[in-house]
């Protein structure tokens, strides 16, 4: 539920107010495939530079074995931050954060599974308009199994493919 | 704009779901799954036990045991020790001191797990499948089954419920009578079919098989079912498998992703 509105918060700014100072439109879209302990995710993404080389990102994905292959909705939602430590035309490459939320509802707003992840990797970027990305992350995670309230801690990966296009 | 058309195709997608529930009981290989890059803890491991027994909708657990040289025992799947851990040798060749600082090598550095230490089994309701490995590998013998026997009897008394909760998976047929004596519920482990259809008329008590789901057609599983005896599917990983296991209909799974599984079948 929480992933929803926020998802809907995120739709409703007017995403052509591009004569203010403060811009809400993106300058980048992304779409991407990340592998990691839970599923394979499939996401799209927005990204914001900021100032100093930060770029901020926020992603949108479903986990394919489960969404696509099993009909039950595993929905992710990640707010990264990227460091363009090494910045030229054609490439990009720094640290990255990742904070992530996941949650597995066989039926609708009825998770029994939620996933909470803070992990530091490297983002790497190739290209001019159209730039092919990769990135990892390693660092702690938590599996909340709903029900119980029990929850556990542990180490997890994600490795990350993906696309970005610059407006 | 695409964002409201990916949430569109999300809720169909999920409304979409017309799963029927069916009467099989989910178990989590190994705990929470053997050899699958999901599973959270290593398999075999106290971790994985508890992680899994406490999903929501896990219906149990198998485990695999070894007996170390003093009749203790322990969980574990390979043959050897070098295999996962950083030991070398057998299980069967060590004592309890040896193994009891013993951790796989992964990031977690799971210990390896004695089976009178494991606390979530004592109490609750969900089902323990013991898969007993009677052979020791860097001795080529098998294992003394009376001390085997003597070992597990002493655990089961710690247990509530054991009648109705542990199930023995064997795979030496010499073994099947000396368990059955002592009470024991005793599946037997095989693809054989022949097998199978021997050792049900050699074993009328046997409660039933475990094979690999690959191995095993649903024509095999339904015979299974009609004479009476449970049947238990196993390698059980990718969603293409869970659909081919709801197809078959057997007693239960014993699957490496436990909580596909549980989707699947919950």
């Amino acid at each position: 539920m929480k992933i929803l509105v926020v998802l809907l918060l995120f739709l409703s700014f007017n995403l052509k107010a591009q004569d203010t100072s403060f811009s809400v439109v993106p300058k980048k879209y992304s779409i991407g495939t990340s592998f990691q302990n839970e599923d394979i995710f499939v996401s799209l993404g927005v990204l914001y530079p900021l100032k100093k080389n930060f770029t901020f990102e926020f992603r949108f994905g479903l986990g394919s074995r489960r969404t696509f292959f099993q009909q039950t909705l595993f929905s992710k939602t990640d707010l990264l931050l990227h460091y363009d430590f090494l910045k030229s035309t054609k490439w990009e490459f720094g640290p990255s954060v990742q904070f992530s939320n996941m949650s597995l509802a066989p039926r609708l707003f009825q998770p029994i599974q939620r996933y909470f992840t803070a992990e530091l990797g490297y983002y790497l970027a190739y290209g001019h308009k159209l730039k092919v990305t990769q990135s990892s992350y390693l660092g702690y995670r938590s599996t909340e199994f709903v029900p119980s309230k029990k929850r556990y801690w542990y180490t997890g990966y994600a490795f990350q493919l993906g696309l970005s296009y610059e407006l | 704009m695409n964002y409201k058309y990916l949430l569109i195709i999300s809720l169909i997608l999920v409304s979409c779901k017309k799963k029927e529930n069916l009467p099989i009981f989910v178990i989590g290989h190994a705990g929470a799954g053997l050899e699958f890059s999901g599973s959270v803890y290593h398999g075999n491991s106290e971790e994985a036990m508890d992680y899994a027994l406490n999903m929501p909708n896990c219906d149990g657990v198998e485990m695999d045991l070894r007996m170390a040289a003093d009749g203790t025992l322990w969980l574990s799947h390979d043959q050897t020790l070098d295999i996962e851990t950083k030991a070398s040798g057998c299980v069967g060749d060590k004592l309890s001191d040896e193994l009891i600082n013993i951790q796989y090598s992964t990031l977690k550095k799971e210990k390896l797990a004695q089976l009178s230490d494991i606390e979530i089994f004592r109490e609750g309701d969900q089902k323990l499948f013991v898969d007993v490995k009677h052979f020791n590998f860097c001795q080529n013998s098998i294992q003394d089954v009376s001390l085997f026997l003597s070992s597990l009897n002493s655990w089961r008394a710690t247990i509530s419920n054991s009648n109705d909760r542990i199930q023995l998976i064997i795979s030496n047929a010499d073994w099947i009578e000396a368990f059955q004596l002592a009470g024991w519920n005793v599946l037997f482990s095989t693809d054989d079919a022949e097998l199978r259809k021997q050792l049900s008329f050699d074993y009328p008590n046997l409660k039933g098989f475990v094979c690999k789901n690959g191995e095993c057609s649903k024509n095999q599983v339904d015979e299974i079912k009609s004479a009476g005896k449970a049947i238990y599917l196993y390698e059980v990983r990718s969603p293409k498998a869970l659909k081919q296991v709801r197809e078959k209909n057997p007693t239960g799974v014993m699957s490496d992703d436990l909580q596909g599984a549980i989707v699947e079948f919950k």
